[in-house]
């Protein structure tokens, strides 16, 4: 027997995700079981529509979600977590962070959610997301200019920074091919390591990096100098690589305004995290 | 040719506030046009404002929400290029908790300075009273009434058509122009309801002469959950009462149809919106296509097209017989 409004029990539902959840563990009430899950999708439904900016920085995440059925149970799922966690008013930049958070916990949590390309596109997206709040390094003025004339000597204790935010992750499918193939067109894509590279006029690139760019760039931190840059590329896998092969990538590196180096340890910014 | 209504200036708004920068800019909306035909718009989305600079003719006008313009009045300035025309989901019209009245306030205030022709507002509740509801353990709002932030479908009975009729009467003398009622999408069976949908509308007509924004998307949404033909259901409405049309795309998901405003409406609609214009003219056919800034802007046109062709199409049906007979030999 319901006890109350109609109106009510409908916005208690959802409202209060746990009553709902009660409600629907007990399987018992005026209201058919399947009526009850259509509510807690509906809820879901609410909480998708609220979230429509995502589409805006999330729009592969969101069509895979899609695609593999998975769009309103977990927008009903996070519906609940985040009213029990408290987070019905948050600002704009934390509500997308949370829902990339919660999203990324519950592909790695259930195994039903391990569809192909989920995790990957998901971390994509959130890298870009994420760059876009990034601020270039003020130290771009005390950059050396002439790398061609510096003796080798001298180039070793350079420090190679990033001058503008620039961050790798590796994947075990290119999530780039999803985005750019409707319809799971990435699923059999490789391994792939990526850059993610902010412009000084805020646009963002990717680029797809090979085995030597992605060993010396990931051994770049702003405070190491070249010498160890290229001991750790070594240690990575370039055991065979010659001097001028490092020489040649970072001043390649340098013109394309990847990287910039520094004179001075004093003049290296604190490492990005 | 399209004429500037009024000359209008905001009240004021909270310093440092977005709508504050819009308190000495005087907005001279574009009046909405009378005409035969039915204007063919837009719901606003990111993306209108340039779409409307690129394709100045593209659409008559463009649809925005109440809550958007609360939250930035600089939307509002697209009214100097294009006629608006209001919608609103704040009123919970088939709810039992008022409205707040510095709401309506504010509604009353947005009504004159976009010079919109009607309010569009949900045949919906938003808000519930949360005193009966029994054990809540969270408080996080005690005293004050669930506040849904979403359109609901009301339960359908004769107590809340008498709900409906009154609220709608009591709201139509606060705003000037007609308050249409917008049929929404039932996504499950409503507890309580003792009539179909059809049926609720009906019975809220004949007691008031409240006009209809017709949701075409929800309509074929509520026929697939309710188990009924959306066809042979339409001729059951108050057609003659329809003012403006929504048309919007619609989502398989969960063995169930979802309102998505981000795809294009499928031919299930199309016929709906067909079958609409064999019968009655409406005012207004908005295009809801406003989930996605990055809704491809090549669909929208293609798809206002096709709008505009399916109104044509009817107007020739509809044309009256060439009378002109050349005269009989003596």
């Amino acid at each position: 027997m319901m006890e109350f409004a109609a109106e009510t029990f409908i916005a208690r539902c959802l409202m209060d995700p746990r009553y709902l959840e009660s409600l629907r563990e007990a399987s018992q009430g005026t209201v058919d079981p399947s009526d009850l899950e259509r509510l807690r999708l509906f809820g879901g439904f609410i909480t998708k529509i609220q979230h429509n900016d995502l589409w805006e920085h999330f729009p592969t995440t969101r069509r895979l979600l899609h695609d593999f059925g998975l769009e309103l149970p977990f927008f009903a799922d996070y519906r609940a977590a985040s009213f029990a966690a408290g987070q019905s008013k948050l600002e704009p930049r934390q509500k997308v962070g949370a829902f990339a958070g919660f999203l990324e916990n519950q592909i790695l949590s259930r195994p039903a959610w391990r569809c192909p390309g989920l995790l990957e596109v998901l971390r994509h997206e959130r890298h870009l997301w994420e760059l876009s709040f990034e601020t270039t390094t003020e130290r771009v003025a005390d950059c050396v200019k002439q790398l061609e004339s510096l003796q080798w000597k001298r180039f070793l204790n350079l420090i190679p920074i990033f001058p503008n935010p620039f961050r790798m992750a590796a994947f075990d499918r290119d999530p780039t091919a999803f985005a750019a193939t409707p319809g799971n067109g990435g699923r059999r894509s490789r391994r792939v390591v990526l850059g993610y590279r902010k412009m000084p006029d805020g646009s963002r690139r990717v680029l797809t990096l090979d085995r030597i760019s992605a060993a010396i760039l990931s051994a770049v931190n702003g405070r190491r100098q070249v010498r160890t840059v290229i001991a750790r590329a070594r240690e990575a896998g370039l055991r065979a690589a010659q001097p001028r092969q490092f020489r040649n990538f970072l001043e390649q590196a340098a013109q394309a305004e990847i990287i910039a180096f520094l004179l001075r340890l004093e003049n290296a910014p604190e490492p990005k995290r | 040719m399209l004429k500037a209504a009024s000359y209008y200036f905001p009240r004021s708004a909270e310093p440092g506030s977005v709508g504050a920068r819009y308190n000495h800019v005087a907005i001279m909306p574009v009046a909405f046009p009378q005409q035969e035909t039915p204007l063919v718009g837009l719901a606003y989305s990111k993306y209108v404002p340039n779409l409307i600079t690129a394709k100045p003719d593209a659409i008559d006008y463009v649809e925005i929400p109440f809550e958007l313009l609360v939250h930035d009045p600089s939307v509002a300035t697209i009214g100097e290029k294009i006629p608006i025309v209001l919608h609103c989901a704040t009123l919970s019209i088939a709810g039992s908790v008022p409205c707040p009245e510095a709401r309506i306030q504010e509604i009353q205030s947005w009504e004159r300075r976009t010079a919109t022709p009607w309010l569009g507002e949900h045949l919906a509740f938003i808000t519930a009273e949360r005193e009966a509801a029994g054990d809540y353990a969270e408080p996080y709002a005690p005293g004050e009434p669930y506040n849904i932030g979403y359109t609901v479908s009301p339960p359908m009975n004769q107590e809340v058509v008498a709900r409906v009729a009154a609220n709608f009467v009591r709201y139509s003398e606060r705003i000037t122009v007609p308050i249409l009622l917008e049929n929404g999408p039932l996504y499950f069976r409503i507890p309580s309801s003792t009539m179909t949908q059809t049926d609720f509308i009906q019975a809220i007509c004949d007691q008031t002469d409240m006009e209809l924004l017709l949701d075409l998307a929800h309509f074929h949404i509520t026929s697939q959950t309710m188990g009924f033909d959306a066809e042979q259901e339409l001729d059951k409405l108050p057609l003659e009462r329809v003012v403006e049309v929504h048309i919007s795309g619609v989502d398989e998901q969960q063995s169930g149809s979802w309102d998505n405003h981000a795809v294009r409406a499928p031919e299930s609609v199309r016929r709906l919106f067909d079958q609409v214009l064999e019968r009655v003219t409406p005012r207004a056919v908005t295009l809801e296509y406003n989930w996605s800034s990055a809704f491809p802007r090549a669909i929208v046109l293609e798809e206002l097209a096709r709008t505009k062709e399916s109104i044509r199409n009817q107007r020739v049906r509809l044309a009256p017989p060439d009378h002109s007979v050349t005269a009989l030999p003596q």
